[in-house]
Order: C-alpha cells, then sequence, then structure tokens
C-alpha cells in the first residue's frame, strides 16, 4: 500500500508553516515531508544520504518545489527528478514568489506539470492550495508504476 | 604624295609634222648653247626664277641636263615619246611641289620660243614652207610637253591642297583631343600625375600642385619619385617598373599604406589608382592621387566614436543585468516576508480571534492590508521596470477594440454604476500590443476610478487630430479631475494626487503609461481642471 503523500521543497519556515496550514484548512490530510533545500530533496527522492533507508512505500503524490532554494537550486532539482526514470513521471509544481517570465519559461520547459505564485494575501494562498490538491491528490490518476 | 602619275598622252604626228620638229632640233642642237645662255639670261632677271638659277645647289647637274637633252632627243628623232612626257611629267610635279606659279613658267617656255625664232629664220628663210613647219614644230613641242607639264602641275597642286587640308585637320583634332584630354585631366577630383616608361613625369593637372605644393614647371621633366617619401621610392621604383609589365587599371598597392611627399617636406596618406595611357611617345601610366588625411582622421574618429559605444553598450548590458537580477530578487524576496506578515495575522484572526479585543483585530486588518498594497506596489514596480527591458513587438493593432475589451472588464467589475463609456471604432496602429494593452488598462482605469464618485460616468476614448504621420488619442472622462498646478507630478513614479482614502492606487499606473507611449516614440499630456473632468493625450 502506497502513502499518498506530498513532498514540500521549501526553505523558509514561514512559508513551510503557512503552506502546511493552509492544506490543513483545505483538509487535506496527507502526509507532507519537507525538504529545506534541494539537495535533501534530491535525497529523499533517491534514497542517498539521510533518506537511504526510508520508507520507500511513502511515494509522493505530488512535489510542491520552490525555486529559491540553497545549495542546489528549484530548477536543478526538477532536472533531475525528470532525469530519472524512477522520478520521470511524478507531478511537480513549482510554488514561488518568483512570477519572473524567465523562471516561467525555464519551469515548464523543463517539464513542470504546474506554476503557480504564492501570493501575499493568505487567503488567495488557500485558495491556490485548495485547487491544487483537488486536482493532484484528488482529481489527477497517478501514472502508472 | 601619289606613287605613280597616269599614263600620258601621246602625240599623234603627220609626217610633215615631224619633219618640222626634227627640222627645229637640228637648229637647236647647233645653237644649244647661245639658246640657254638667252633663256637662263632672262631667268636670272625674273622674280620667280631668279633665286633658284642663283641658288647652285638648286641647278640640275650636268649629268641631269644631259638626261633631259637625250630624252627630247629621242622623242623628236626617234619618235621616242613615252619617256620624254613621262619626266615633263616630274617636272611639273616639281615646279608644283616647289611653289612655282604655272604662269612664270610659260613666261620661260616664251622666252625659249622667243629665242629660237632668229635661228629657225636664219636656218630656212629661202624655203618658206620648211620655215613655218619648223615653227610650228616648236610650237607642236611645247604644247605638248606644256599639256603634260600643265596636267601634273594641277594634280600636284590639288594634291598639295588635299594634303594641306588634312594636315590642317589633323593638327585640329590632335589639338581637339589635346584639350579635351587636359580639360579631363582638369576636372578630374584626383590630383593626376601622367608618367612615362622611366617613370619621368610627362604630365600633371592643377590639383597636383595644390597637393604637393610645387609648380608644374618644378615637377614635369622630374621623377616621380619627387612625390614619394624617401624612405618608400626604392620600394615604389620597383613596384612601377613590375607595374609596366602588366599595367591593369588597378588601384595602388593593395593592402598597403600609401604616402605623398610634398615639396615642403611633409608626408600624408594617400589612395592611389593606376591606368595605362596609350600615346605616340609609347605607354604612358596615369596615377589619380587622393589625399585621404581627413578621411583616415574619420575613419579614426568612427572607431574612436565605436570603442566608446560598444564601452557604453557592455556598461549599459552590464547595468541592465544589475538591474534583471535586482528585479528578481525583488520579486522572490521582498514578497516572502509580506506574506509571513500576511499569513500570520491571518491566522491571529482565525486562531485567536476570542482573546483579540476588536481594536487589536482592526490593527491586524491594517497589517494585512499594508501587506497585501505593498505587494501590488512591488508588482507594479516590477512591471514598470520589464517594460523598459524587453524589445518591442511591433504589431498591426486594433486600438479601439483592445479599449471595449478593457471597458467591459470594468463594467462588469462594478456592474451597478451608472457608466457611458464611448470608443470611436477601427482605431488601428503600430505597437506592442501587450504594452498599448497596459497603457489603455491604466487610462482607461484611471478614468474609471475617477469618475466613481459621478452619478453618470462619462469616458471617451478616440482619436483627436492627424499631424502628418502623428496621430493624437485621448482618453476623458467627467471625474473628479486635477488643478493644473500638479500636472508636472502627473507621471512621475510614486506620485499621487489624491488621498488613499479617497482614490486608492500605488502612483505607478501613469509612470508606466508614459514609459509605454515614450518608447513607442510618442508624448503623453494631460488636461483637467478639478471637479472638471480629465483628458489625456497621447501620439502615437
Amino acid at each position: 500500500m502506497e502513502n499518498k503523500m506530498i513532498l514540500l521543497v521549501e526553505d523558509n519556515p514561514d512559508d513551510e508553516a503557512l503552506t502546511i496550514r493552509a492544506l490543513k484548512k483545505n483538509n487535506i490530510g496527507n502526509k507532507v515531508v519537507v525538504a529545506r533545500d534541494g539537495a535533501e530533496a534530491l535525497d529523499f527522492l533517491f534514497f542517498t544520504g539521510a533518506f537511504a533507508d526510508r520508507d520507500p512505500r511513502d511515494v509522493p503524490q505530488v512535489i510542491l518545489l520552490d525555486l529559491k532554494l540553497p545549495k542546489v537550486d528549484g530548477l536543478e532539482v526538477l532536472r533531475q527528478i525528470r532525469a530519472d526514470e524512477r522520478t520521470h513521471l511524478l507531478p511537480v509544481v513549482i510554488l514561488t514568489s518568483s512570477k519572473e517570465e524567465q523562471d516561467r519559461l525555464k519551469g515548464y520547459s523543463l517539464g513542470a506539470n504546474s506554476y503557480v505564485r504564492k501570493p501575499v494575501d493568505f487567503n488567495q494562498f488557500v485558495e491556490a492550495v485548495r485547487q491544487l490538491g483537488l486536482y493532484w491528490l484528488i482529481l489527477n490518476e497517478a501514472p502508472p508504476r | 604624295m601619289k606613287a605613280s602619275l597616269p599614263n600620258v598622252t601621246l602625240p599623234h604626228l603627220t609626217p610633215a609634222e615631224k619633219k618640222g620638229l626634227q627640222d627645229y632640233w637640228r637648229v637647236y642642237e647647233a645653237h644649244r648653247e647661245e639658246i640657254t645662255a638667252q633663256v637662263m639670261q632672262m631667268a636670272s632677271q625674273h622674280p620667280e626664277f631668279k633665286s633658284i638659277v642663283q641658288n647652285a645647289a638648286s641647278q640640275p647637274s650636268a649629268e641631269q641636263q644631259a638626261a633631259s637633252y637625250n630624252l627630247q632627243r629621242n622623242a623628236i628623232l626617234h619618235d621616242a615619246w613615252e619617256p620624254y612626257l613621262k619626266n615633263m611629267q616630274l617636272q611639273g610635279m616639281v615646279y608644283a611641289r616647289t611653289g612655282l606659279s604655272f604662269h612664270a613658267w610659260f613666261e620661260i617656255v616664251g622666252a625659249f620660243r622667243r629665242h629660237i625664232l632668229p635661228y629657225l629664220l636664219d636656218a630656212y628663210s629661202k624655203t618658206p614652207q620648211r620655215l613655218l613647219d619648223s615653227m610650228s614644230g616648236v610650237d607642236i613641242l611645247i604644247d605638248t610637253a606644256m599639256s603634260v607639264i600643265g596636267n601634273s602641275y594641277l594634280e600636284t597642286k590639288e594634291e598639295l591642297i588635299r594634303e594641306q587640308a588634312e594636315a590642317v585637320r589633323d593638327a585640329i583634332q590632335q589639338k581637339r583631343s589635346e584639350e579635351k584630354f587636359r580639360a579631363l585631366l582638369e576636372s578630374a577630383p584626383d590630383a593626376v600625375v601622367v608618367v612615362d616608361r622611366m617613370g619621368i613625369i610627362q604630365v600633371v593637372n592643377s590639383q597636383v600642385e595644390k597637393l604637393f605644393g610645387y609648380n608644374r614647371a618644378e615637377i614635369v621633366g622630374q621623377s616621380i619619385e619627387i612625390l614619394v617619401p624617401k624612405h618608400l621610392r626604392k620600394r615604389h621604383i620597383k613596384h612601377r617598373e613590375e607595374y609596366y609589365i602588366e599595367h591593369p587599371v588597378r588601384p595602388m598597392g593593395i593592402g598597403l599604406e600609401l604616402f605623398g611627399l610634398r615639396k615642403n617636406g611633409t608626408e600624408f596618406p594617400v589612395e592611389i589608382s593606376l591606368g595605362p595611357l596609350e600615346s605616340e611617345e609609347g605607354l604612358l601610366v596615369s596615377a589619380a592621387i587622393r589625399d585621404v588625411t581627413q578621411r583616415k582622421r574619420n575613419e579614426d574618429e568612427i572607431k574612436k566614436l565605436n570603442d566608446d559605444l560598444k564601452q557604453r553598450a557592455a556598461q549599459l548590458e552590464a547595468a541592465n543585468k544589475e538591474l534583471e537580477s535586482f528585479s528578481y530578487s525583488v520579486s522572490h524576496d521582498l514578497r516572502a516576508p509580506l506574506r509571513t506578515i500576511d499569513g500570520f495575522s491571518q491566522a491571529l484572526l482565525e486562531d485567536h480571534s476570542e482573546q483579540l479585543p476588536p481594536e487589536a483585530r482592526g490593527h491586524l486588518e491594517r497589517v494585512r492590508s499594508a501587506a497585501q498594497r505593498m505587494a501590488i506596489l512591488i508588482d507594479d514596480l516590477l512591471n514598470l521596470s520589464r517594460i523598459t527591458r524587453a524589445p518591442l513587438q511591433l504589431r498591426f493593432i486594433n486600438l479601439s477594440a483592445m479599449a471595449q475589451e478593457i471597458a467591459q472588464a470594468l463594467r462588469e467589475s462594478q456592474p451597478e454604476r451608472q457608466a457611458e463609456v464611448s470608443i470611436t471604432p477601427g482605431l488601428m496602429v503600430d505597437g506592442d500590443p501587450h504594452l498599448l494593452h497596459i497603457a489603455l488598462q491604466n487610462l482607461l482605469s484611471n478614468a474609471w476610478k475617477f469618475t466613481s464618485k459621478q452619478k453618470q460616468a462619462i469616458i471617451e476614448f478616440g482619436q483627436q487630430s492627424r499631424h502628418n504621420k502623428e496621430r493624437t488619442f485621448f482618453v476623458r472622462d467627467n471625474g473628479v479631475g486635477f488643478d493644473m498646478a500638479y500636472a508636472d507630478k502627473l507621471f512621475g513614479v510614486f506620485q499621487r494626487l489624491h488621498s488613499m482614502s479617497e482614490f486608492p492606487g500605488t502612483g505607478v499606473g501613469l509612470a508606466t503609461v508614459q514609459r509605454i507611449i515614450n518608447i513607442h516614440g510618442g508624448r503623453i499630456w494631460a488636461e483637467s481642471a478639478e471637479g472638471k473632468g480629465a483628458t489625456f493625450y497621447f501620439t502615437l
């Protein structure tokens, strides 16, 4: 049995808390694993480093990926996810402050499934997370494994 | 001169005439010396013959005289007329060429006739028929000879005239082509030097005098190397000699820096075109020399300006990059704390509402709305900076349709408002659709916003006038308007003429519009009075 978990890649603890709050407010009870930089996210996905012995039944249903990250940035994380056959079909939603065209363009061209800009207004943020959860956790059929 | 004379007509003589001629000959032979002396005596006093007779060099030799005598003799005694008459033809030609008049020649012949008559009378006085026949023999001889000489003389004269005419024509032609050549040479914009096989200057034009500081007389006849700087002369001589072998029309010294040497010793950069000139004196070479000092200076100047420009462009690009990374981090990093402020204020309101007095809740709402406003401000600023960073994407667009669409969205945002928006249809322009949409959006939103206190809002978009290629559009409203004293502040960033509570806004909108209109090459201005509405004009 797989756990429909969410991998949140976010270095800002405030944003982390707000995202988790927004998920809760939308009654999304899935397990959330937080990676605080790009390297940690890759370790989690590829069972390396601190995550070498993690539960293999934890398969992310969706990855919420920030772009500005310490060590390995979000676009590089995305590139490696798409380059590895174990992860290349995972849904990845870029969740970021930036609405710079260059980020959006690079994100989509590297194979991001969505691109969501974190709104400042928390109520709008909750709405955005609601839609994300609805689509990626409930409506979307995960790719065959 | 003709190579051969025409055939002579030989006389047809009766036996009686022949006998008369021979009778004359016998008398002439007998008295040749006396008669010749008498004729020569006469000739030596004749104005035309005088100089010939006195000039020993022009006298026929004894042999020539003997030959001439024999020809006459053989004609008369042995009917061998042709050689004699051919000789007479030659005589006529010579007279014509020496310039003697035919009339003078007749006088000499007349003299001969007069001088021989007494001898004939003396010899044949006893036989009148023989006397008459011998006298007519003299006439036959003179007529025959003179008609040949005369014809030859006239033909030769004609020939001479033709030759002279041709010579005159040739001379004129020559003079004309020389004049043409000289005019061409003088009208050339370049200094032109013509040199011969040995490199000696043959012809120069006045531009050479001006350029090199020499008089014509000083350099014609000199070696061309006088105009070449000393350190380049050896090379020049070698190249010059090589050029004579092939002599194509071409620029000189391809890939070499060429220099001229003035009379005063200064050198200057030149450009030279070479061309061969066929002439009677053999192959000449013309060199068109151009002073390129100014051009070199201009080139240097252009190069310097170009380098400056490159440097500026590099600086500008660096500045742009910096701005880009600045706005990138603004976009990322400045918004994150705002999210925290707004998000946790909201969390407080939701989770601890009961513990908070109403005043505290009000304060938290203020914190939230300030954070949200600052987020809008940041976005507006980023948009403003993005406008100048992206290159213009020009398309042929329908401004009217664009305005219509914006107005529709505004109506839907506040369906309760009474507003009349009239838009002149079919206004087409060349412009960046994305940017012009932002501009129109700002102008129409402003009009919408500042008419919000009007019972019946009236908003208009149209084209005012057209001067040449410049078109003026306007957005007019009947809103609160503004005092023209502040008109110059209108387009500054963060400049606002109304309080936040009255009309909310960031003060970036019109600055953005102005930048968009400016990068389209247009201008924007406004006319208004407080309480009387406002009109914004822009040109495209």
